[in-house]
C-alpha cells in the first residue's frame, strides 16, 4: 500500500511538473526573445534592454502602471470587504439583486458602456487624471463578488458567537473573519492587481496624455512587439507575487 | 461611532483623488482639429482668416492613432473632436462608412462653403460620395503611370495620350514578354510601388466596391482573371516592386512606374493616364481630407474654418510643390510659392485624373490582409487566384454585412 | 433602536460608500447605455424604438457571434476549470512546489496580450488562410495558458481551508483519491468551483483582445465572437447598435442568473 502510494505521488508529481513546464515555456520564451535567442541572425544580446532605457518613456509608463494598481487596490480592498460584509449579512432578494448586477457588470465588455464612461469622466473632471483611472478599477464588480463568495462560506455560527463579544460588524469582520480569509483575499489581490496592471481599452479611453499613460498602453501597442519591454513589464509583479505567495504559504502553515 | 469614523475618512480619501480642475478645461472656445496632415502654409492663412472673425476661438491640433479613441471622441461630441482628418490608408473605417452611418456632415447644407466650389477645378469627385460632398482636400495623391520613352521606342510601341484600357495594357504585357524571350535584355512592363496592393487592384476595389452602398465584387470573373494575369506577370518576370518602399525610384529597364505621389514629383517626366477596365472606369484617387464632426458643439465655427480652408486666399498657399494649384486658371500665379516645375502636359493630366476620380477606399483590414497574405501566397503558388478572391470575399461580407 | 435595525443600519452603511461607486461608474453608464439602444444614430438625436434591436438580432454576424461565444465558452471553459481543479489538487498534494506553481500559474495573466499573440502566431503560423482546426486549436490552447491560473489559484486556495481531518477520516474509511476529490473536496468547496467558473466566464468574455491580436478585425468565421461585432460596430459609429447588443447581452446575463438562482433555490429547499 505504501509502495502504491509513493507510485501514485511519484506519478503525480511527474504530471504537475510537466503541467508546469507547458506553463512555463511560452514565459521562457519572451524572455530568451528579449535577449534575442531565437530571433532571426541574433545571438545572445542586450542590446532590446539598451535601447528600451535610452528611452525613458517606459520608466515612466511603468510608473504610472504602479501608482494605477496600487491606488486602485488601495481603494478597492477594503471597500469590496466592506461591501461583501454587508452583503453576506443582510440576506434579502435585495441583496441577490445586487449580486446579480455585480455579475452582469463584471460580464460586460467594456465596449458596452465605453462611450457613457467617457461622456461622464469628461463632465466631471476625472477626464484623464490617474485618480479617474484608478477610481474606475476600484470600483470594478469583482472585488465585492469575490469577497462575498469567500464569505459565504463562513458559518452563521462564527458571526453570532462573535456579536457576543463586540456588537460592531467591523470588528468581527477584522477581528474574527478576515484572519480566516487571508488566503482567499491575497488570491483576490493578485488577481486585481493583474487586471488592472494589464488595463488597457479604460486607460486608453480616459487618458490623454503621453505622460499619464501606464505601461500596458505601450505593450499592447499593434505593430510593435518588444520582447524586452513584456519581461521588464512582468519583473516588479513577479517581485510583487513571490513574497505574497511565501507569506501565503506561511500563513497555510499556520 | 468608529464606523461612522471610518467611512468619513475613506470618503475624505476619495475626495482628495478627484482634481479640482482637469488639466484640460479650456477656457474659452476651442475648435479642435484631430489628424489634420499638417501645417502648412494654406493652414496658417486659414486660421488667420478665422480669427479675424472669431478672435476668441483657440484652434487646436491634436493627433489620435487609435481608432478607438477616435470613435469616442467623435460620438461623444463635446470639446474634442470638431474636424476631423481622414487618411483611409491609415484609417480602420473608411469615410464612406462613416458618412453614411452620419458622422460627417453633408457640407452641400452649407450654401456659402459650397459656392466656394466654383473657384477651383472639378477636384470634388473624390470627396463625394452618394451625391453628399464630406470633405475638404488638404494633400492629394494620384497614380499616374510614368513612361521610359527609351524603352517605349525601342520596343515600337505609340504612348497612348488620353484614355487607354486594361486590354491595351494586356497586350503590352505580351508585346514586352516576346521581346524578352527574343532578345537577351529582359524588359519589365511595369514597376509597381503603389501602397501595399497593386495599382489594379485598388483601381477594380474604387469601381467595384462601394462600401457606402454595402458592395463588393471580389468573387467576380473579373476579379479572378485579374489576379490570374497578374500571377502570369510575375511568373514572367515582368513586373516587380521596388525593394525600397519608403524611397522607390524608378528602375532603367521598366517601361511604365506607377506609385502614388503628389503632383510635384512628377516635374517633367512623361506620364500617361492608368489604364481603364472600360470607359465608365473611374480612377481611384487618395486624398488627406477634412470633414465636420456631425456631433460638433461649434458647428458654426467648424463650417466657417472649412470656408477659410477653402477660400481663395488660402488656397493660394496651397503648397503648389506638392499637390498642385487647385483654383482655377488664372489665379494661380499670385500664389507666391508658385514654382513651374512641373509640366504642363502633367498638370492635364493630374487634372483629368481628379475630374473624374473616386476615393481610393480601404474597407476595413482587407487590403492589409491582402498586402500581408493573400498576394505573397498567391505569388508563391500557395493558393488559386479563385481561394484569394473567395477570402476576400468573405472578409467584404463580414465587413459589409454587419 | 432594536438590535436587529441598528445592526441593518451599520450594513448599510458599510454597503452605501461601494455601492455609490459601483452604480456612478458602471450602473448608470449601463442605463445610459440602454437608452442609447433606442436611439437611431450617435449623431442625429432621433429615436427609432426597437429597430436596433430588431437589427441586430436579424443580422447573421451577431447570432455568428453569440454562437460563437457559447461554443467557444464551453470548449474554453469546461476543459480550463478540468485543468485548474487538477492543477489544484496536485498543488496541494505537493505542497513544497506550490509556491513555485502559483507563480507559474500567476505569470501567464501579466505576459502583454501582444507578447503571447505573437508567440503563438510564429508556433501555429497564424494567417488569415491557416485552417479553422489550426485556428482553434491555437485558441483554445493560448486560453487555457492564460485563463486556467486564476481559477487554480482560487480552487487551490478554497482545498487549503478545508479541515484536514475530515479528509484524513474518508482516507481513513478507504476513500480513494477520485473519491475523494469529487465525493468530498469538490461539494465543500462548491462556491468556489462556481466562482472559479465566473472567472473563467470572466476571463473568455474577455478574450476577446486575444483573438484580435491573433486574427485581426475579422477572423475565421468559427472564432467571430459577439464582441467582434460590437467592436466593428464602435469603430463603425453605430452606437446604437453596440448599445442594443450590449442591452441584450446584459439581459441574457441576467436570465441565466434568474435561472440559477431559481434551480439552486430548489436544490437548497430539496435539502
Amino acid at each position: 500500500m505504501l509502495k502504491g502510494r509513493k507510485r501514485r505521488s511519484f506519478f503525480s508529481g511527474a504530471l504537475l511538473a510537466i503541467l508546469l513546464m507547458l506553463f512555463i515555456a511560452p514565459i521562457g520564451a519572451v524572455f530568451c526573445l528579449s535577449l534575442g535567442i531565437g530571433l532571426q541572425g541574433a545571438g545572445v544580446s542586450l542590446e532590446q534592454y539598451a535601447e528600451l532605457f535610452a528611452s525613458g518613456m517606459l520608466k515612466t509608463r511603468l510608473l504610472n502602471s504602479c501608482v494605477i494598481s496600487m491606488g486602485a487596490l488601495a481603494v478597492q480592498l477594503p471597500l469590496s470587504l466592506s461591501c461583501a460584509a454587508a452583503l453576506s449579512r443582510f440576506r434579502s432578494w435585495l441583496t441577490r439583486a445586487y449580486i446579480g448586477l455585480l455579475l452582469i457588470m463584471l460580464l460586460m465588455p467594456f465596449q458596452t458602456y465605453m462611450l457613457p464612461v467617457f461622456r461622464l469622466y469628461r463632465q466631471y473632471s476625472l477626464y484623464d487624471t490617474h485618480a479617474g483611472v484608478m477610481l474606475h478599477a476600484a470600483f470594478s464588480p469583482l472585488g465585492p463578488l469575490t469577497v462575498w463568495c469567500f464569505l459565504r462560506a463562513v458559518p452563521e455560527e462564527q458571526w453570532e458567537a462573535a456579536s457576543l463579544d463586540t456588537s460592531s460588524v467591523l470588528v468581527t469582520l477584522t477581528q474574527v473573519i478576515l484572519p480566516q480569509l487571508l488566503p482567499m483575499l491575497a488570491a483576490l489581490f493578485l488577481l486585481s492587481f493583474a487586471e488592472v496592471w494589464n488595463t488597457v481599452e479604460p486607460a486608453l479611453v480616459l487618458l490623454r496624455t503621453e505622460e499619464l499613460k501606464p505601461a500596458s498602453l505601450s505593450l499592447n501597442d499593434l505593430g510593435r512587439v518588444s520582447w524586452a519591454a513584456a519581461a521588464i513589464y512582468c519583473a516588479p509583479v513577479v517581485a510583487l507575487c513571490v513574497p505574497t505567495v511565501l507569506r501565503l504559504r506561511s500563513r497555510f502553515a499556520d | 461611532m468608529k464606523t461612522g469614523c471610518c467611512l468619513v475618512l475613506v470618503f475624505l480619501l476619495l475626495l482628495s483623488l478627484f482634481p479640482a480642475a482637469s488639466a484640460h478645461a479650456e477656457t474659452g472656445r476651442t475648435l479642435t482639429i484631430i489628424n489634420s496632415v499638417g501645417d502648412s502654409a494654406r493652414f496658417e492663412k486659414a486660421a488667420e482668416l478665422f480669427h479675424a472673425r472669431y478672435p476668441d476661438t483657440k484652434i487646436l491640433q491634436r493627433r489620435i492613432d487609435d481608432a478607438r479613441v477616435l470613435a469616442t471622441e467623435i460620438m461623444a461630441g463635446g470639446e474634442g473632436a470638431d474636424i476631423v482628418g481622414l487618411q483611409d490608408s491609415f484609417m480602420t473605417v473608411s469615410a464612406a462608412i462613416l458618412l453614411k452611418n452620419g458622422a460627417l456632415v453633408d457640407l452641400n447644407r452649407f450654401p456659402e462653403l459650397a459656392a466656394l466650389k466654383e473657384n477651383c477645378l472639378d477636384i470634388f469627385g473624390f470627396v463625394t460620395i452618394d451625391g453628399r460632398w464630406y470633405a475638404v482636400p488638404e494633400e492629394i495623391e494620384e497614380h499616374l503611370f510614368r513612361v521610359n520613352t527609351t524603352l517605349a521606342e525601342k520596343i515600337g510601341w505609340q504612348i497612348p495620350s488620353g484614355r487607354w484600357s486594361m486590354d491595351d495594357f494586356w497586350e503590352l504585357a505580351l508585346r514586352v514578354k516576346r521581346m524578352n524571350e527574343e532578345t537577351e535584355e529582359h524588359i519589365l512592363v511595369l514597376q509597381d510601388d503603389s501602397f501595399l496592393i497593386p495599382y489594379f487592384f485598388h483601381a477594380y476595389q474604387a469601381n467595384h466596391v462601394d462600401a457606402f452602398a454595402g458592395r463588393a465584387d471580389y468573387d467576380a470573373q473579373a476579379y479572378i482573371d485579374l489576379l490570374t494575369r497578374w500571377k502570369e506577370l510575375n511568373e514572367n518576370g515582368l513586373v516587380c516592386q521596388s525593394p525600397d518602399r519608403v524611397n522607390p525610384k524608378m528602375r532603367a529597364d521598366a517601361l511604365l512606374y506607377t506609385c502614388r505621389c503628389p503632383l510635384s514629383v512628377l516635374g517633367e517626366d512623361t506620364c500617361i493616364l492608368p489604364p481603364c477596365e472600360s470607359d465608365a472606369s473611374k480612377y481611384p484617387v487618395y486624398g488627406g481630407v477634412l470633414s465636420i464632426n456631425a456631433n460638433t458643439p461649434h458647428m458654426e465655427e467648424a463650417v466657417y474654418f472649412m470656408r477659410c480652408y477653402l477660400s481663395p486666399e488660402a488656397l493660394e498657399r496651397q503648397y503648389a510643390l506638392r499637390d498642385g494649384c487647385w483654383l482655377k486658371e488664372g489665379q494661380a500665379a499670385s500664389d507666391p510659392l508658385f514654382i513651374e516645375t512641373v509640366s504642363d502636359e502633367n498638370v492635364t493630366l493630374w487634372s483629368a485624373v481628379l475630374e473624374n476620380s473616386v476615393p481610393e477606399l480601404y474597407l476595413l483590414d482587407i487590403s492589409r490582409e491582402q498586402y500581408k497574405t493573400l498576394f505573397p501566397a498567391l505569388l508563391e503558388g500557395r493558393i488559386s487566384p479563385e481561394r484569394f478572391a473567395a477570402v476576400s470575399q468573405q472578409l467584404a461580407d463580414m465587413a459589409l454585412g454587419e | 433602536m432594536k438590535r436587529k435595525t441598528r445592526l441593518r443600519i451599520k450594513l448599510l452603511a458599510m454597503w452605501l460608500l461601494p455601492a455609490s461607486g459601483f452604480f456612478a461608474l458602471y450602473v448608470v453608464p449601463l442605463l445610459w447605455t440602454f437608452r442609447y439602444s433606442f436611439a437611431s444614430s450617435a449623431f442625429d438625436g432621433g429615436q427609432a424604438g426597437f429597430h436596433n434591436y430588431v437589427y441586430i438580432w436579424t443580422n447573421e454576424y451577431f447570432l455568428l457571434g453569440l454562437r460563437n461565444l457559447l461554443k467557444t465558452g464551453l470548449t474554453c471553459c469546461l476543459p480550463a476549470f478540468a485543468l485548474s481543479l487538477l492543477l489544484s489538487v496536485l498543488m496541494i498534494r505537493h505542497e513544497a512546489a506550490a509556491a513555485f506553481a502559483l507563480v507559474v500559474l500567476f505569470l501567464p495573466l501579466l505576459i502583454p496580450s501582444v507578447c503571447a499573440a505573437e508567440l503563438w502566431k510564429k508556433v501555429y503560423k497564424i494567417d488569415v488562410l491557416t485552417p479553422p482546426g489550426t485556428a482553434l486549436m491555437a485558441l483554445f490552447t493560448l486560453f487555457l495558458w492564460k485563463c486556467t491560473g486564476p481559477a487554480a489559484i482560487v480552487l487551490y486556495a478554497a482545498l487549503r481551508k478545508l479541515e484536514k481531518e475530515v479528509l484524513e477520516a474518508a482516507m481513513l474509511d478507504g476513500c480513494g483519491e477520485a473519491r475523494l476529490t469529487f465525493g468530498m473536496r469538490l461539494p465543500l468547496i462548491r462556491r468556489e468551483c462556481a466562482l472559479s467558473l465566473v472567472l473563467l466566464l470572466l476571463y473568455h468574455l474577455r478574450f476577446y483582445k486575444d483573438v484580435y491580436l491573433l486574427y485581426g478585425l475579422y477572423p475565421p468565421k468559427e472564432m467571430y465572437l459577439v464582441q467582434h461585432y460590437m467592436n466593428n460596430q464602435y469603430l463603425k459609429m453605430n452606437a446604437q447598435y453596440v448599445s442594443a447588443a450590449g442591452a441584450s447581452l446584459a439581459c441574457l446575463c441576467l436570465g441565466l442568473f434568474i435561472l440559477a438562482l431559481f434551480v439552486t433555490g430548489r436544490r437548497e429547499k430539496k435539502c
